[in-house]
């Protein structure tokens, strides 16, 4: 293990100005499930720890009968997973933060840490030259893109988004909080996370800048429908080989506000709206499902070895969106 | 031993098994010494290169660094667990993960900075990959300076021979085969049968995954080396230990302390060696501790193969021709592959004993993968995927039962064995277990016809045969040793180490029952070579039967000089005297006992026994026989197999201690389940280097993926064991992952020919069933 340098933070403002303080060098450290390993395999080196977990009333998720549902930066996967309020009015964001690695890791994990994850992808941890790690290379193109691999195409580095509660998030249009020292701002998933960018020298899946830090995840209200499925080779500790989160305002059977996304299989949250434009406005039917599912995957370019993806992804959102209809109660009054 | 049995066939609490479930055991990664140093491998990045040059000044500067070894600085000693082929360092190095240098530190952190530190000029050579490629004549070698001297070992008194270092088939070369099993005329065979199946067959490369990753603690003191080490073959390592540090091998000492799983992986390697010269060296003690990408790559994993296979029958249900063709991708070595490759053609040939002709080649190629070896249910694992899904097949084909197609080309009691020439089977309760595991799994519910449950998520069920060693192996010797001491202690001692699978219950438990006492009445050590009689180790399932047997007439011998002593004491014959409960009195007058130590004192000291079991010159062979069965879901549009039960069938014998046999039974259930759905290394086919030596990308299953496992326990007793057990452990991972493969047939009518069979494999076999037309 690397020596470095571990500040415990008491308020965001203590956080942002370390992290101001040491720039490039600093690591923000919430749950420590994705940064811990990288650390241990040399894979970044930090001369700063700044551990977020210190910063009293980060913690909270405050359900409003009236306004948007927010959820503090640091409460747990398992939090979220077992909240009642969620379960009822935003039960994509319960199942996919329940499903998430293994007990342990929900416990420790936060919700934005689980957003802001990096990648799995072996030829990174093996040590392989690529655009992560200094090279101008991606491996996974040629490679062995059987599980991590984009199939939505990709700039650089294909490596797919990991995360399963940010697919829920994009299917529930929910609002990224983001402090610095200019203020706040807000950005939408898909401003969020838009795929691997340059961030200074770093080439990362989020947009946060070098002296940002989130600090709550806002949901609208609405009365919302909603489902994740994930699809993993085993049933604890594992990635996504494909994942989907549907939502909907159902109203008298037609389908209105539609969002549906894919998780697994995109360098982010691929929400899919030529699907949802086939949808919205109609009443659900076997017909429409497959239709949609056809749409959603219209634009693929798998790998290799990932073309299995493609058929897979689609009986995903074909079944979601059945069973989003087939969903006795109406959740969220 | 006749009679009623007290403590033998009781689910007795395990020896171990407190410690264990409060985390007290220790293991030698729980080891410190005083003045400890910690060992760090440095590994190599390159599948095939050669070192130019080691420039360790770096290192040196790192604050704690204490020592380094490079290949210039170890004896260029030959040593190895099976075959004396290595050097404790080399200049080439051919996988990624193959041992460079070896740094010593005063702490973890320092030793693994310092081994980072160290700038390492590589020569890059071609990697070999693929097997078959690699068998070809033009071929990269995988290993381009071989050292000299080295001795292909065959085993079976056949005459050891030179290596040949110009092709990478071991004893064989691209025309031919390392080993060859022949019988009949197997092209007359596929004329008179009336149906033939072909298929190729691939499996994965895949890690053993021991909860517990190997260390090793050494001393060097005055001339005496001694080693806390995680090996299931201590003597061997005594012996490595000794030959590369020149000395006698009694100032060599062994403890082999409790094993977290070793599957027949946990043998002498380079980092006992590498710590013992470190220890030598800096005259410190100094432990090695491997991370969980370390155990899983310089491991001895089981092999990648290609299967090539034909096989014809009779409309009536007789196997009348196997032909295969095999490669088995061994990494750099010897080691093993040899011997494996022969039982891969011969095993399944004796379980199916009555086809008549057949032609099965193997070739034992060297890559650049990691090295390979044998791993629980060494070479039926690697055999039975391809036979038993081509014998489904061709059962399918001629409408039989699966069951009763197999029983009818089975072995039988007393037939000869191609994989043991010479000698013949004593007990074969095949039918019996695969009658016990058919009506457990609800067999009369499978549909003929494949495929036939409606909806996208489809049913069925699928049986596999296995034949495996359960101890009756020719090569291993087990001597043990029984002491009745002067304060009437029995102790057992012998020098097999419990690899986890509570090994010294099982023993003591015989012993217990000879001596007619409780179980913790029976004292021991785990394997400790100043200690104990020699053992050649628990592989091939054979401590309850081989070491057990040793066991047994130890104790048998113990008592009958016992009772020898007891008799001039109590003026009677032998004959009419009994033991039992701690003491020995004649059988008229009970109300009259002394006790052992009392017995012991009275003779001068302690009373010992010892026994010896080797199999070389038996005519019989015990062999254990097991039925595996599944029943699975498959879920045509995404792929997925869901297994709903699986039942494990077993002839055991009997059961020692049933709970630890059930303890076996599941696991080699959850392993083998592993190997068929979710394991196996993905190698760059660039570089050759693996890619998913991480503990989530070897996904072994989870406690969740684990289904519903049934044992069904066959006690039929077994002739040549004292108590009639056979070994029973490695064999119950062999059939799980042929049942599946068998039940997804019955379920979705697609084979899967390519382990492990994950979603992708699904759907692409159901994509080409469709395009077929079928």
């Amino acid at each position: 293990l690397i020596k470095f340098e571990h500040i415990n933070a008491v308020s965001t403002d203590d956080a942002l100005s370390a992290l101001r303080r040491y720039g490039e060098g600093a690591r923000l450290i919430a749950g420590g499930q994705d940064l811990l390993f990288r650390i241990k395999k040399y894979l970044v080196q930090p001369e700063c720890i700044i551990n977020l977990k210190t910063i009293p009333h980060l913690n909270y998720i405050r359900p409003s009968a009236q306004s948007n549902l927010r959820i503090g930066a640091l409460t747990t996967l398992s939090e979220i997973a077992r909240s009642a309020e969620l379960q009822r009015g935003y039960a994509a964001l319960a199942q996919a933060a329940g499903v998430v690695a293994s007990p342990q890791i929900r416990n420790m994990g936060t919700l934005a840490g689980n957003i802001c994850q990096d990648v799995w992808c072996w030829y990174l941890q093996d040590g392989f030259s690529c655009w992560k790690s200094g090279g101008k290379f991606c491996d996974l193109a040629g490679g062995d893109s059987r599980y991590y691999g984009s199939i939505m195409g990709g700039h650089l580095c294909l490596s797919n988004h990991p995360s399963d509660t940010a697919v829920a998030l994009a299917a529930l249009d929910a609002k990224i909080h983001v402090a610095s020292a200019r203020g706040v701002r807000v950005a939408s998933m898909s401003e969020f996370l838009c795929g691997h960018n340059w961030i200074g020298p770093r080439l990362q899946s989020h947009t946060l800048a070098l002296d940002e830090l989130v600090t709550e995840i806002e949901i609208p209200f609405r009365p919302t429908r909603s489902a994740y499925v994930k699809f993993a080779l085993r049933k604890s500790w594992d990635f996504a080989i494909a994942s989907v989160a549907v939502s909907a305002v159902m109203q008298d059977r037609v389908w209105k506000d539609v969002r549906i996304v894919l998780g697994g299989v995109a360098t982010s949250p691929h929400r899919c709206a030529e699907a949802e434009a086939l949808v919205v406005n109609r009443t659900m039917s076997a017909e429409l499902a497959d239709a949609a599912a056809q749409a959603a995957l219209k634009a693929a370019k798998p790998l290799r070895m990932n073309g299995y993806k493609v058929d897979l992804s689609k009986t995903l959102i074909r079944r979601a969106l059945v069973s989003l209809e087939e969903q006795d109660s109406k959740p969220t009054e | 031993v006749s009679g009623a049995l007290f403590t033998v066939g009781k689910s007795v609490a395990p020896v171990y098994g407190l410690e264990k479930a409060t985390g007290e055991l220790r293991f030698p990664a729980d080891m410190s010494l005083p003045n400890m140093l910690w060992m760090k491998i440095l590994r190599s990045p390159h599948a095939h290169a050669r070192i130019v040059e080691v420039n360790w000044a770096p290192a040196r500067m790192i604050p704690g660094f204490a020592s380094i070894l490079t290949h210039h600085d170890v004896p260029k000693v030959l040593f190895g667990p099976y075959q004396e082929e290595l050097y404790p360092l080399d200049q080439e190095v051919r996988f990624v993960g193959d041992t460079v240098a070896a740094v010593a530190a005063e702490d973890w952190n320092s030793a693994e900075a310092a081994a980072r530190a160290v700038e390492v000029r590589y020569e890059l050579l071609p990697p070999v990959r693929d097997a078959e490629m690699a068998a070809e004549r033009d071929s990269p070698l995988a290993v381009a300076y071989m050292p000299a001297g080295i001795l292909a070992r065959p085993g079976g008194g056949r005459p050891a021979t030179p290596i040949d270092a110009s092709t990478n088939v071991l004893r064989g070369d691209a025309l031919r085969p390392t080993v060859i099993n022949e019988r009949g005329d197997i092209e007359q065979g596929f004329s008179q049968s009336d149906v033939v199946v072909e298929r190729v067959f691939r499996q994965s490369h895949v890690s053993a995954v021991a909860h517990e990753p190997r260390a090793c603690v050494a001393l060097y003191d005055r001339g005496q080396c001694t080693l806390w080490c995680s090996v299931q073959d201590p003597y061997q390592l005594q012996d490595a230990v000794a030959r590369v540090l020149k000395m006698p091998k009694d100032a060599v000492r062994i403890v082999s302390t409790n094993l977290g799983g070793a599957f027949g992986v946990k043998v002498t390697g380079r980092f006992a060696i590498l710590a013992a010269l470190m220890a030598r060296r800096t005259g410190r003690p100094v432990k090695v501790w491997f991370t969980r990408e370390e155990e899983s790559l310089d491991s001895h994993n089981r092999s990648a193969l290609t299967h090539y296979v034909k096989a014809g029958a009779s409309r009536d249900g007789s196997l009348l021709a196997f032909k295969a063709r095999t490669f088995l991708d061994n990494g750099f070595w010897i080691g093993l592959g040899e011997n494996i490759a022969q039982a891969i053609c011969t095993r399944p040939m004796d379980l199916y004993h009555r086809c008549p002709n057949v032609k099965w080649e193997v070739f034992v190629v060297r890559t650049n993968h990691p090295t390979t070896g044998p791993y629980r249910g060494r070479a039926d694992a690697e055999s039975h995927f391809a036979v038993e899904a081509v014998l489904d097949e061709l059962a399918c084909a001629i409408n039989m039962d699966p069951i009763d197609f197999r029983l009818k080309n089975r072995l039988r009691e007393g037939d000869d064995l191609c994989s043991a020439p010479g000698k013949i089977v004593s007990t074969v309760w095949l039918e019996e277990a695969a009658r016990g595991g058919a009506k457990a799994i609800g067999w009369e519910r499978r549909l003929p016809v494949a495929g036939a449950t409606p909806g996208p998520r489809k049913t069925g069920l699928g049986m596999a045969m296995v034949i495996h060693s359960c101890g009756s192996n020719p090569a291993g010797t087990s001597e043990a040793e029984v002491v009745i001491d002067p304060q009437g202690r029995i102790s057992l001692y012998s020098g097999t180490p419990d690899q986890g699978s509570e090994q010294q219950t099982t023993l003591r438990q015989m012993v217990a029952e000879i001596f007619d006492i409780a179980l913790d009445d029976v004292q021991g050590c785990n394997a400790d070579t100043s200690i104990c009689p020699y053992d050649s180790g628990p592989f091939s399932s054979r401590t309850v039967y081989a070491t057990g047997i040793a066991a047994a007439r130890a104790a048998e011998e113990a008592k009958r000089r016992l009772l020898e002593q007891a008799a001039i004491l109590l003026r009677r014959e032998p004959g009419d005297l009994v033991a039992g409960k701690g003491a020995v009195w004649a059988r008229s007058e009970a109300w009259r006992k002394i006790d052992l130590g009392e017995v012991a004192r009275r003779a001068g000291g302690s009373i010992h026994g010892k026994g010896i079991h080797n199999a070389k010159d038996d005519r019989l062979f015990a062999y254990g026989f097991a039925a595996a069965f599944a029943e699975v879901e498959v879920d045509v549009e995404t792929g997925a197999v869901k297994i709903l039960r699986l039942v494990s069938s077993h002839d055991v014998g009997r059961a020692i201690n049933p709970m630890i046999v059930e303890g076996q039974i599941l696991g080699g259930a959850a392993q083998g389940l592993g190997y068929a759905m979710t394991e196996g290394f993905c190698f760059d086919q660039r570089t050759g280097a693996a890619l998913n030596q991480w503990f989530l990308d070897l996904r072994t299953p989870s406690i969740l993926d684990m289904p519903d496992v049934e044992p069904v326990i066959v006690e039929l007793g077994e002739p040549t064991h004292p108590f009639g057990a056979k070994g029973c452990s490695e064999i119950s991972y062999v059939g799980i992952a042929p049942a599946i493969a068998n039940a997804i047939y019955n379920a979705a009518g697609i084979r899967l020919t390519e382990l492990p069979m994950t979603p992708d494999r699904v759907l692409k076999a159901l994509e080409e069933t469709r395009g077929s037309g079928v």
